[in-house]
């Protein structure tokens, strides 16, 4: 029964951590759609008024696709780090996240000095996603 | 010896080739793809274009292609309305539907010195061997003045419309500029409908990328590559056109198509030298018409803009080139100098501009089926007494010509749906003209958002693009930056 729980709880985290990063940027066009319409040019509601919604949802599908890769590395970490506090308090997670964030950094330099984006973006994705599934596991 | 003579001979060949000295070539192209899509204003928008270039450089060498080459047929249309009277045939033409035809005017084209049809394969021949003779101190101009249709896949299969209802497309034309030497600058300037389509010119294969294509391609368009330009409005046959191309070369020259003198200062960037980008900002600033004119960094700029400053912070207006331009478009326009009122009322005229233009529609569509209802039942009533007149290319119809045109004319005139059929075409024409004044409206306004949000790329370019796009960008403003 205990075991159950703690699988169905596993998979609606990792479910949770990789579908979550599919919404941000969603949020962010929210968030400055918002902006653009308050404060700004309306740029966005010109572009649906007078160029129309066909190429506006172009635009929009072409940038989701392209935020994507930033959104996991951005959001799986935060999510990661928000589960194991609340399973291990702050003394485990901080020996949790010694080893993956040695990598992160690693994975940061690289980019940072200009070595190959797509090893790069391959290896975070491998470490981020077992990284939720290393701690899940223990929890 | 005949050895030695041979190889003397091949050496002072070589020599002669090296000495011939460099030199300015334009491919000026234009015309209309048929007959009666080959309006006399491309005419007139060339032979200006051709006697400014002859003018200002005398040693330029200029290649001129125009419709079917200079062959002996009629190959421009002009339109002028015709006298409401029998004699013009003008009430056979409203109820038979031929009120625009009866005041086309067709004759042969005026344009001097023409070296061949821009005719698909003739032009693509004559193409490729003029850009493979260039050599390494040349410069190249291309300028076309035409129509354009919009790509079925994508803005790389854009076209010009050639001669005898040709085509050739972004992707092909940028195949051609491969034969062109790497160290040949090569300028162009399209100024037809979707022309946006040809800012790939500068990309290898004319494909959607950031990358740069050998050499040095800068260029300037009408429009972007999904939205028609001036000459596709009704303006193409009133006689009041006045499209990108009509500006451009006013601001190199000085002087307008009319003669009067440019009265604006042109040297917009300020760097002391009037150069064809500076051409293309007076333009933007101060051209009336309905065209959105782009230079090939600008669209480089926005084809670099990372999706997370697509929209971010669309309220801030650097005060950069652009920054500067949006103002002294808003100014000219009577727009508000302070933000948020600016804005506010730019949207709000955009509005108003776009509520008149669909009552504008509304009336134009009504109208044509009016007209269309009233042509019906005339064209029975004529039918019912002259058979022959509803039957053109007939032994028929050219007995009703010659024995019953002034009774069936004077039929027509006293008709009871006459005088609303002549009312509602002319309305009809009319509508045409209000229309244009409203889509040149609408872009004045266009226009300052669009500086607006190019002074923030322009921005967002210097703090974020990397050492290649930088370079790359340099490469662009440093051709389009050259003079004529």
């Amino acid at each position: 029964m205990h075991a159950h729980r703690k699988t169905g709880s596993t998979m609606a985290v990792t479910a949770l951590m990789l579908l979550s990063p599919l919404l941000l940027y969603p949020v962010f066009y929210l968030v400055c759609l918002i902006q653009d319409t308050v404060f700004g040019d309306r740029l966005i509601v010109d572009h649906l008024r007078y160029v129309g919604r066909r190429d506006l949802l172009e635009l929009f599908l072409r940038d989701w696709a392209a935020a994507l890769p930033l959104s996991y590395l951005v959001t799986v970490p935060v999510l990661v780090l928000a589960v194991l506090i609340v399973r291990r308090g702050i003394a485990g997670v901080c020996t949790a996240l010694a080893v993956p964030s040695l990598a992160v950094a690693a994975i940061l330099a690289a980019t940072v000095l200009g070595i190959n984006a797509l090893p790069v973006l391959a290896t975070s994705a491998a470490v981020f996603i077992l990284l939720p599934c290393r701690v899940l596991s223990r929890c | 010896m005949l050895k030695r003579h041979l190889i003397a001979g091949a050496c002072l060949l070589q020599v002669m080739a090296w000495n011939v000295p460099a030199a300015d070539h334009a491919w000026v192209i234009g015309g209309g793809p048929y007959l009666e899509n080959s309006q006399a204003q491309i005419e007139f928008n060339i032979n200006w274009v051709l006697e400014f270039l002859r003018n200002s450089d005398a040693d330029r060498v200029i290649h001129t292609y125009f419709t079917d080459g200079g062959a002996p047929f009629k190959d421009v249309v002009e339109w002028s309305r015709p006298a409401d009277d029998p004699a013009s045939l003008q009430p056979l033409a409203r109820v038979f539907d031929a009120v625009e035809e009866n005041g086309n005017h067709y004759r042969n084209s005026r344009v001097p010195g023409v070296d061949g049809s821009t005719s698909r394969a003739e032009l693509l021949d004559e193409l490729a061997h003029g850009f493979s003779a260039l050599r390494p101190g040349d410069r190249a101009l291309i300028v076309y003045n035409g129509h354009g249709l919009r790509g079925q896949r994508d803005a790389g299969d854009n076209t010009l419309r050639l001669w005898n209802d040709t085509e050739v497309t972004a992707r092909e034309f940028e195949r051609l500029l491969d034969k062109v030497d790497p160290a040949v600058p090569i300028r162009f300037l399209f100024a037809q409908c979707y022309s946006g389509g040809f800012s790939r010119l500068i990309h290898p294969g004319g494909e959607d990328v950031l990358e740069l294509a050998p050499g040095q391609r800068c260029g300037f368009m009408a429009e972007s590559e999904d939205r028609e330009a001036e000459g596709c409005s009704a303006s193409v046959k009133i006689g009041d056109y006045r499209d990108y191309t009509t500006y451009f070369f006013s601001a190199l020259s000085g002087t307008d198509r009319m003669g009067r003198p440019v009265t604006q200062d042109v040297d917009l960037d300020h760097d002391g030298r009037i150069t064809l980008f500076d051409a293309h900002l007076y333009a933007l600033a101060y051209g009336y018409n309905g065209d959105l004119p782009r230079a090939t960094s600008e669209t480089f700029l926005e084809r670099w803009q990372p999706w997370y400053l697509r929209w971010l912070d669309t309220r801030t207006v650097p005060d950069n080139l652009y920054g500067k331009l949006s103002r002294i478009v808003a100014g000219r326009l009577g727009l508000p100098g302070t933000e948020p009122a600016l804005v506010r009322e730019l949207h709000a005229r955009k509005r108003s501009l776009q509520q008149q233009m669909n009552r504008a529609l509304e009336e134009h569509d009504a109208n044509k089926r009016r007209i269309h209802e009233l042509q019906y039942g005339m064209q029975r009533d004529v039918g019912e007494r002259w058979p022959g007149a509803l039957h053109p290319y007939t032994g028929n119809h050219r007995q009703f010509m010659e024995k019953y045109l002034n009774e069936a004319q004077a039929f027509i005139l006293a008709h009871a749906d006459y005088p609303e059929l002549r009312d509602r075409q002319d309305r009809q024409m009319e509508l045409d003209k209000v229309m244009l004044k409203i889509e040149r409206d609408m872009t004045q306004l266009d226009k300052v958002l669009r500086l607006r949000r190019l002074a923030r790329l322009l921005d967002q370019f210097q703090h974020h693009a990397g050492k290649a796009e930088k370079a790359w960008f340099r490469q662009l403003r440093q051709c389009e930056r050259s003079a004529l």
